[in-house]
């Protein structure tokens, strides 16, 4: 056991047993980041901010909401949003943040796709974060269907279906996922498990381990420069904090994103009180009813870029149904960005203005992604039906075929 | 500056996305209609005339295609829909002929005694309904106090001349509407003696409708009195009270105008007429309305009272035909009910978002301090 002598104050007290002094140099006073980023690297921290309001107005939610084919719907609309204190406050920051933060999470997936901070020695960090991705559309789709709504019902109808797509073992999955032979009560509340218990779990425990992954890598900068953040360190601790080319994560980091999440706030909060009707699809106010289709199903809007791929083959190829081969390219699309740092084989770490045929690549892919997204919102008929077609087939292309050549390319080009 | 380039390469990419999702394939799903016209007339024959331009259209593409059973079907459904308009002209000429200003509001009651009675009430004047349940018809015919304080003189007109027509559920009802239309054709009497009845039960409605709405203000006021009786005068009080009379007053309206069929559960208003009547008359049971602001919207339920066929064609509903003040009054009942929080949520968002106005200027004074030791 340590020496313990008389402390002199709580910090002191606890430092003895606790050694929090060391525990906040490792977190924070002494945790590295390059001090050339921008705001695009305040992303991770405001996804953390976005991660702990969806945590503690989902707690609140929890105490008025019924997980109950019966009351669902009555105890989000009528109770929390109508006669809890409140209620529709924690409810709008709740669902705001939780379409809120695939936004975020996006800008920063591609922010990391820009910059080249997947590659060599980074693939962990990546892998990690899209780990996380995977798990949050897990969290997302399983919350969706809490209220009970319509679009709440038949998204839930039209997902678990998708995996009587899986040969052999299909049709009897969709029953055990669902619990019955339709969306039905214990759907519900298995889904109502999934999203305030042990995904919520998953999510914090994928989350630590993001954050871990940083640790010997170190976070990427905005030119990709390669650093000796050892030496870096020693030169910001001598006290040449001008000179030095890295800033502690507190207060020299953490000061700066704190100005991104203040600014941020406004815009959310007005999201929250004044447009929270873009996060609510309408159709979810009317409450599920399995004997009326909704005229048009449609995901969320994150989701759309993916439920375009699934659907934009339409017709059968060679005896392959449509629903197999979007099954496919859909299945493809879910992983396909995990393997980024092995699709990317080019060794060069810099960002894509550096990289003229990668800048070409991914302003296509995003271009792209947005077209698969507001496709999938269309309804698939005539013209729209061949353009998510198109669209799909770039984006498989994209990543399968051109990223290789280019990178292979760029290879070449490096060596003459 | 760097930064700011590429913050606004971010907003604009979100900004396409969110205009691709939102307002943009909403426009392509939800085709727009022209917004609710409280003039019946210009409303129904301009939208009749539309189906009729429809119809030409589809007839026009058979032909090109030469499918022959095409061609028949789209020649039958314009003669339909030609048939449809001529309809409408006629009754809204025949509308058009009536003096209201000639109306007697005695002779009106004798008449009303003496055809309308049998299946309507009119409480006002003491007339008790012969039908307390909706076993009978599927819902419980109107009383008629309200009437004509729910609609305009034209509209009631129209209703007695053709109602299946005017209510605009001749698709589903045809003549077999369960209200039997009064014309001159149906009662053998002249042109001049219907429009001369129709204008005196009018007036006669129109008087019994002032009274009603006299008493039920005097009613509303008494309630609201009585709830506040014991709380201290003060500014606040008045305010409160009158939020209320108003809101009593909206919903005296839904009620007359929509509670017949339709509950509205988050209110605790629940339609006299049971479920199995309305389903076995409609085809389905009429839904709750009180979310109906949240998925249809104020723009949707404006122009879906005053037109049920427009949004939802072929759809059993009846049109509504409310009056532009009334209509107004009913959709803020339902609103109130469906949004009860929006002025709280509206007054409290500006206040959340000065608060981070406010820490905005104080973490950017910080990180100023904390970056000069490291610029």
């Amino acid at each position: 056991m340590a020496q313990i002598r008389k402390a002199n104050g709580i910090v002191d007290w606890l430092d003895q047993r606790l050694a929090v002094h060391k525990l906040l140099d490792v977190l924070m006073n002494k945790y590295w980041i390059p001090k050339q980023i921008n705001f695009l690297w305040a992303m991770g921290v405001i996804l953390t901010t976005l991660f702990t309001i969806l945590f503690v107005t989902g707690l609140l939610l929890v105490m008025y909401y019924k997980p109950d084919v019966a009351l669902a719907f009555d105890s989000v609309n009528k109770t929390i949003m109508q006669e809890v204190e409140y209620g529709w406050l924690w409810r709008h920051m709740h669902g705001v943040a939780a379409s809120v933060v695939f936004l975020v999470i996006y800008i920063h997936m591609l922010t990391g796709i820009y910059y080249g901070s997947y590659k060599k020695g980074r693939e962990m960090i990546w892998i990690s974060g899209m780990l996380l991705f995977v798990v949050f559309s897990a969290e997302a789709f399983s919350g969706y269907m809490l209220p009970w709504g319509q679009m709440s019902y038949w998204a839930a109808q039209v997902i678990t279906n998708l995996f009587g797509g899986i040969p052999f073992i299909g049709d009897a999955l969709v029953v055990w996922i669902r619990g019955d032979y339709a969306v039905s009560d214990p759907t519900l509340t298995r889904f109502f498990m999934l999203h305030v218990c042990l995904l919520p779990i998953v999510i914090i425990m994928i989350i630590v381990f993001h954050f871990y992954s940083l640790r010997i890598p170190h976070v990427n900068n905005e030119i990709a420069e390669e650093l000796d953040f050892d030496l870096e360190a020693e030169k910001y601790m001598a006290g040449d904090t001008k000179g030095s080319k890295v800033i502690p994560f507190w207060p020299g980091f953490l000061s700066k994103d704190f100005v991104y999440i203040s600014l941020f706030m406004i815009f959310f909060f007005y999201l929250v009180s004044f447009k929270f009707g873009f996060a609510m699809d309408p159709i979810n106010f009317d409450p599920a009813d399995a004997l009326k289709t909704p005229a048009h199903i449609y995901p969320e809007w994150y989701f759309l870029w993916s439920y375009e791929v699934l659907r934009g083959f339409f017709f059968d190829v060679g005896g392959v149904k449509a629903f197999d081969i979007g099954l496919a390219a859909f299945g493809i699309a879910q992983v396909i960005f995990f393997l980024l740092p092995w699709l990317d084989r080019s060794d060069v770490v810099k960002p894509a203005h550096e990289r003229p045929l990668f800048f070409i690549w991914f302003w296509v892919l995003l271009i792209d992604l947005i077209v698969l997204t507001v496709y999938g919102k269309l309804p698939p008929t005539g013209i729209n039906a061949w353009v998510g077609f198109y669209a799909s087939i770039v984006f498989l292309l994209l990543l399968i075929v051109v990223l290789p050549v280019i990178t292979i390319m760029e290879k070449k080009g490096a060596k003459k | 500056m760097r930064e700011l380039k590429i913050f606004l390469v971010v907003v604009a990419f979100t900004a396409l996305t969110y205009w691709g999702v939102e307002p943009y394939a909403h426009s392509i799903m939800k085709p727009h209609v022209s917004p609710a016209n409280f003039n019946f007339a210009e409303e129904d024959l301009s939208f009749a005339k539309g189906i009729v331009a429809d119809k030409e259209m589809l007839l026009v593409q058979a032909q090109k295609e030469n499918n022959a059973t095409q061609i028949e079907n789209a020649t039958k459904a314009l003669d339909v829909a030609k048939e449809n308009l001529a309809k409408n002209e006629a009754l809204w000429a025949s509308v058009e002929k009536i003096d209201f200003a000639k109306g007697d509001a005695s002779k009106g009651k004798a008449f009303f005694e003496g055809n309308c009675f049998a299946c309507h009430g009119l409480k006002e004047d003491g007339i008790a309904s012969n039908f307390t349940d909706s076993s009978a018809y599927g819902v419980i015919p109107p009383d008629l106090s309200s009437a004509a304080l729910l609609y305009d003189e034209k509209f009631l007109a129209a209703l007695i001349l053709n109602p299946a027509l005017a209510l605009k559920v001749d698709h589903k009802f045809g003549d077999a509407f369960i209200m039997t239309a009064y014309n001159s054709e149906t009662s053998g009497e002249s042109e001049e003696i219907v429009n001369q009845n129709i204008a005196d039960v009018i007036a006669y409605l129109k008087e019994m409708a002032l009274k009603f709405e006299e008493k039920e203000n005097a009613r509303i006021k008494q309630e609201v009195e009585e709830k506040y009786a014991k709380v201290e005068e003060s500014a606040e009080k008045t305010a409160l009270m009158e939020k209320e009379t108003i809101f009593a007053k909206e919903r005296m309206l839904f009620v007359e105008s929509c509670g017949r069929c339709h509950d509205m559960r988050y209110d605790g208003f629940f339609s006299p007429s049971a479920k199995n009547d309305l389903k076995g008359y409609l085809g389905s049971i009429p839904p709750d309305l009180s979310m109906m602001i949240r998925s249809r919207g104020e723009q949707y339920l404006n122009d879906f009272v005053n037109n049920t066929q427009k949004l939802l064609p072929g759809t059993a509903m009846p049109r509504v035909g409310l009056n532009e003040a009334t209509q107004a009054k009913v959709i803020s009942y339902i609103e109130k009910v469906g949004d009860s929080k929006k002025e709280e949520r509206e007054s409290l968002g500006i206040y959340i978002m000065i608060f981070f106005v406010i820490l905005s200027v104080f973490a950017i004074l910080w990180k100023r301090s904390i970056w000069s030791k490291l610029h």
